[in-house]
């Protein structure tokens, strides 16, 4: 494989991912619980206006609604389709961009379980599903893979292996991080704190070290996270954290900071080394255009 | 004469052949079952529950060593129920609730809390208040516990514990917990507790099942902490 696009991008240009997806599918009538997924399918024409609207804000890198699309999780909706809802996730994301140039990063989520010996889930089940997904998001023109909200290295490594088998032109691995209730900084659920992480990222050779999402974790804690990523290994870095600490609405706990207050963070991020900025959890495409506006300023300020 | 705490050590560390083989020449030796139980199992999980809790240990150190205690309780089960059919330390029935798949945080709490002597129905994820209800009814339970991993779908909680009020079975605590879940919100739908961690989710599950006046549960978990 050529050097990817992508990679070369990057090494010029800070690059701006896009925001949530799953809750925008919410508003957009996702019932909880649904298979979001399949709407690549079923509903095309709500994905695509969800993705054109990131696309308008300004994004360069849009992420393919599959983040569940791997063949396990899929059968936990009874939905058997892995194949065409991935090929069809990669089509909506490039048809988002229409005559833009853009980067469509194929989204690979966890799947859903734990892995042998810690849970019952047999290696060689998550391998060849991940494989699978991979494939068929490859195949269908991804300029990456990037394997998402990961927390335990066994499974990462799994998914890492299945995108570089299936060719894939660049590959971001992404660990969400959860800050510990005791103030001792942030790990994944399986206890890897971010100098491990970049260790292992580094280790694995993949093209972007990325983290997203994780419970207590906005932008101040994500720039942080990502000057340990830098501390440890030179790999450019990814980060989507949340619109900012969840807060209790109406008996529900929602991400609500608003796109300015967000922003407010981005020049930190970036001064800690982060070379591709998106948002998770709570992320509209208002927050994406405030992230544009303030890139493209400082664009204007270097030169 | 058993030895209690190496059956402990191997516990901690996760070790599935050595703790039920232990289990199982200490019940050989006339360790009653009873003992074995407490000071070779329980006693054991719950210095990972400590661990775990203070950060000392993570989640791959706990679901090994849970699953070292499923593989003993395994030998001590039959022998359990054919002793004393009250030797629990209660009926817990638990799912993650409708709408919600997730199950990771809810299979660890349930295994914790048959480390510690809970009698466990895990109604897997997805789960109605009418399932959750029925099954409250069906086993007698002395606890509900519910999970959800999702904003959109917490909001059941409520749902569930208004419609177990409804069902006349309002007088069963029901806890609850999960990433987006606080204490604040256990305080606003009503529910009877919220654990952050799968250690203080068992202390809360003895607290609260504990018989008026056991001041000896109280200590015990004072004293572990």
């Amino acid at each position: 494989m050529s050097e990817s696009s992508l990679i070369e991008a990057l090494a010029e240009r800070v690059l701006l991912g896009d925001g949530a997806m799953g809750t925008q599918l919410q508003i957009a009538g996702l019932e909880p619980g649904g298979c979001g997924e399949a709407w690549n399918l079923d509903q095309p024409e709500r994905v695509l206006a969800i993705q054109r609207a990131y696309a308008d804000a300004g994004s360069d890198c849009l992420t393919t609604n599959t983040f569940g699309a791997s063949r396990i999780m899929l059968e936990r909706h009874g939905e058997r389709r892995v194949r065409e809802i991935n090929r069809a996730g990669v089509e909506i994301a490039r048809r988002a961009f229409g005559e833009r140039p853009g980067f469509v990063l194929g989204d690979i989520g966890p799947f859903g379980g734990l892995l042998e010996p810690y849970g019952e889930m047999p290696a060689k089940r998550v391998a060849a599903s991940f494989a699978e997904q991979a494939e068929a998001l490859v195949d269908a023109g991804a300029d990456a893979i990037i394997i998402e909200t990961q927390t335990a290295f066994e499974e990462l490594e799994l998914a890492i292996a299945a995108a570089r088998r299936a060719g894939a032109p660049c590959v971001i691995a992404s660990m969400a991080f959860d800050m510990m209730r005791d103030g001792s900084g942030v790990r994944t659920m399986m206890g890897i704190a971010p100098e491990t992480a970049a260790e292992f990222m580094l280790a694995q050779a993949v093209d972007v070290a990325a983290l997203n999402c994780g419970t207590g974790v906005d932008m101040l804690q994500a720039a942080d996270t990502v000057r340990r990523y830098r501390s440890i290994c030179p790999l450019p870095v990814m980060a989507q954290p949340n619109a900012g600490q969840p807060v209790l609405e109406n008996l529900q706990v929602v991400y609500k900071q608003p796109p300015g207050e967000m922003v407010a963070g981005l020049d930190e991020l970036l001064a800690a080394g982060a070379r591709i900025v998106g948002g998770c959890c709570g992320s509209t495409p208002e927050h994406i255009v405030r992230f544009r506006s303030r890139l493209d300023r400082r664009a204007e300020e270097v030169a | 004469m058993a030895d209690y705490a190496l059956m402990n050590h191997r516990l901690f560390e996760g070790d599935r052949e050595t703790v039920p083989r232990m289990t199982e020449e200490a019940l050989a030796e006339g360790c009653p079952v009873l003992e074995v139980l407490e000071d070779g199992l329980i006693a054991g999980m719950r210095v990972v529950g400590e661990d775990f809790k203070h950060n000392r240990i993570f989640v791959p150190e706990v679901l090994l060593a849970a699953r070292a205690m499923k593989a003993a309780m395994v030998v001590l089960q039959p022998l359990l129920t054919a002793a004393d059919g009250d030797s629990s330390a209660g009926t817990i029935v638990m799912g993650t609730v409708k709408g919600d798949l997730h199950d990771i945080g809810k299979n660890l709490v349930g295994m914790m809390a048959e480390g510690a002597g809970f009698k466990i129905v895990d109604l897997g994820t997805n789960t109605s208040a009418e399932e959750f209800i029925a099954a409250a009814r069906e086993h007698d339970a002395d606890l509900l516990g519910m999970s959800a991993l999702l904003t959109t779908t917490m909001v059941y909680m409520k749902t569930v514990i208004d419609e177990m009020r409804d069902a006349g079975l309002g007088h069963i605590p029901v806890c609850i917990g999960g990433a987006p879940i606080s204490q604040s919100y256990a305080d606003e739908i009503g529910a009877s507790g919220y654990a952050a961690d799968a250690g203080s989710a068992v202390e809360l599950f003895k607290r609260l099942t504990a018989p008026a006046g056991d001041s000896a549960v109280q200590t015990a978990t004072v004293g572990g902490s």
